[in-house]
């Protein structure tokens, strides 16, 4: 029935007290909260059912017709309504943003706007463990979300607003915005270099949604509007796994080798221990080699396909290493001991560095890239050159998001700024 | 109509609006671009300032008022007048003369104050792009000295 069994379960004081009350022999609850979230239970406990009737219920049998559906207060809501009388304490609650009346920008009604109209940007440290609205009045108790990033500095950016008001307006379909219908035959070792090129796109892509998936439910619902922006940036990570899985498979060629090197640049950033970690590994670093990776291919292309397709991913990338370059740089300038964040990045950043010679010096990244660039296999050596080029400008803008971040790499870069080959 | 001049931006501005849909699905544009035309004394600014979903005002600069601009795409006239000639002659740009295309081997040089607005260039590059496609539908002369 579930894959979470666990030896042994911590009983929440709260549901233990409910559980007493109840009258529950506390090894049931501890063994239903073996197979089921102490939410769940609580469910049952707030609506006074026995512990024999949580158990039947639990057990997956046919519902108890005696065991109760309503919480004692909801049975006195529903006598009262039965004789007329309402409760409207909603409208007697004390409403800290009431009459509030945005005025509108000249695009709309924006998050920008809205923060403006109230005062509504957010507290340095999140003031509850809740799902409530930033803004809104919420019950004393309540059950807690369980974040582990409740401090703005771990999370927030300056420009995220924005940037998911921009983000929501320049969404792209691969179906309907690639002029598909334009592609035709090309020689079969540019092809190959395309699809080689295409195959290793599809693999990592889609880790700018992963690793941000794997986070989110972590952050504080106070600071929303960085979820939001995640939310737009697993989306745009998606349309670029399809965009190229659809371009190989669309012209007569099809997805190539995938390599194990690669798959260790992912799992560096899947896997990173703090958030801080990965979204430097993947906003700044990742990313922003990718970006440049999406501006050669934009510049390689060999048809309008091609040329639409990394044009549209380009601006999406652009998108994302914004937010993870000013997140960085706000991760640092609130982080409360930043002598000891920044040690720590140094280090990440030194790992990531020597990473990228897992892509620079991947033959099956490179060459490809350098026979697009030569325009066939005869010309690789002067396709070569583009390379060089492409390595110099992802060592160079890394080196300058570094800057604006406040993290000096230019001192330390273990990359050469030319390329080796 | 010259280029480059006020008036030939302005024109292409029309075209865009015109378009409005295309640059509406194409989403918000919020940057200011310099472009600057030729060398030395006899190099022409503009800053063209996109906000919304299209050019919302150029005006010419000297070089003083460079600074305003998020990001600066600066290239000889010659550059400029193969560019726009090319996208008059096939509709928009061939694969060979769109803005990045030409910008990464440094045909066209793009600088910026930091890093932030030179990604602007990449972040808005489909609106720039469509934006300068729609000149093939402006006529077109350039000044004597456009080749230089």
């Amino acid at each position: 029935m579930s894959e979470q069994l666990t030896e042994s379960v911590t009983v929440p004081d709260k549901l233990a007290k409910m559980a007493t009350e109840n009258e529950w022999p506390l090894d049931k609850l501890e063994s239903m909260l073996q197979l089921f979230s102490p939410f769940q239970v609580q469910i049952l406990l707030d609506r006074k059912m026995t512990a024999a009737q949580a158990e039947r219920l639990l057990s997956g049998e046919r519902p108890d017709e005696n065991a109760p559906l309503y919480t004692p207060e909801q049975e006195e809501y529903i006598d009262n309504l039965k004789a007329g009388k309402y409760n409207l304490r909603w409208l007697q609650d004390q409403e800290p943003t009431w009459g509030v009346r945005s005025s509108l920008s000249s695009r709309g009604l924006t998050l920008m706007d809205i923060n403006k109209a109230y005062a509504g940007e957010p507290e340095d440290v999140a003031p509850t463990d809740s799902m409530a609205p930033r803004g809104a009045v919420l019950d004393p108790e309540y059950p807690g979300m369980g974040y582990t990033m409740n401090s703005k500095y771990e999370l927030w950016a300056d420009n995220v607003a924005p940037l998911y008001e921009e983000a929501v307006s320049r969404q792209w379909s691969v179906t309907r915005d690639i002029p598909w219908q334009d592609l035709k035959p090309l020689p079969n070792d540019l092809e190959r270099a395309q699809c080689e090129f295409c195959t290793f796109l599809t693999e990592v892509e889609m880790i700018a949604s992963d690793f941000p998936a794997k986070w989110l439910w972590r952050m504080n619902q106070h600071y929303h509007e960085v979820k939001m922006f995640l939310c737009t940036q697993a989306m745009d990570e998606s349309r670029h796994l399809e965009v190229f899985r659809k371009r190989a498979l669309a012209n007569g060629g099809g997805l190539l080798h995938a390599r194990a090197e690669t798959e260790l640049g992912l799992a560096n950033i899947l896997h990173a221990p703090s958030y801080i970690q990965g979204s430097f590994l993947m906003h700044v670093v990742g990313e922003g080699l990718v970006l440049d990776i999406f501006r050669a291919g934009e510049f390689l292309a060999q048809n309008k396909v091609e040329k639409e397709m990394y044009r549209l991913c380009m601006q999406d990338e652009a998108r994302h290493v914004s937010y993870g370059t000013m997140h960085l740089k706000y991760f640092l300038e609130n982080h409360p001991d930043r002598e000891k964040a920044e040690r720590e990045l140094h280090a990440v950043a030194e790992i990531a560095e020597r990473g990228f010679t897992g892509f620079l010096c991947n033959s099956f990244i490179i060459e490809p890239l350098a026979v697009l660039a030569g325009g066939g296999i005869k010309h690789i050596d002067k396709g070569m050159e583009a390379v060089k080029i492409v390595w110099k400008r992802i060592t160079d803008e890394y080196l300058n998001r570094c800057d604006l971040a406040g993290l000096d790499r230019r001192s330390r870069i273990v990359l050469p700024a030319e390329a080796p080959y | 109509m010259q280029f480059p001049s006020i008036e030939w931006f302005n024109a292409v501005q029309k075209e865009a609006e015109i378009e409005a849909d295309t640059f509406r699905r194409m989403g918000f544009c919020d940057a200011t671009m310099l472009l600057a035309l030729g060398t030395g004394d006899d190099a022409r600014r503009f800053i063209l300032a996109f906000e919304d979903y299209g050019m919302t005002s150029v005006r010419e600069v000297d070089e003083s008022e460079s600074a305003d601009a998020d990001f600066q795409l600066s290239a000889d006239n010659a550059v400029w007048r193969e560019m726009i000639e090319n996208i008059r002659t096939h509709g928009e740009a061939d694969l060979e003369h769109t803005l990045n295309r030409l910008q990464l081997p440094g045909a066209l040089a793009l600088s910026a104050s930091d890093q932030q607005n030179e990604d602007l260039f990449y972040r808005y590059n489909q609106t720039f792009q469509e934006f300068f496609n729609l000149s093939s539908r402006v006529q077109t002369e350039f000044s004597v000295d456009a080749s230089a």
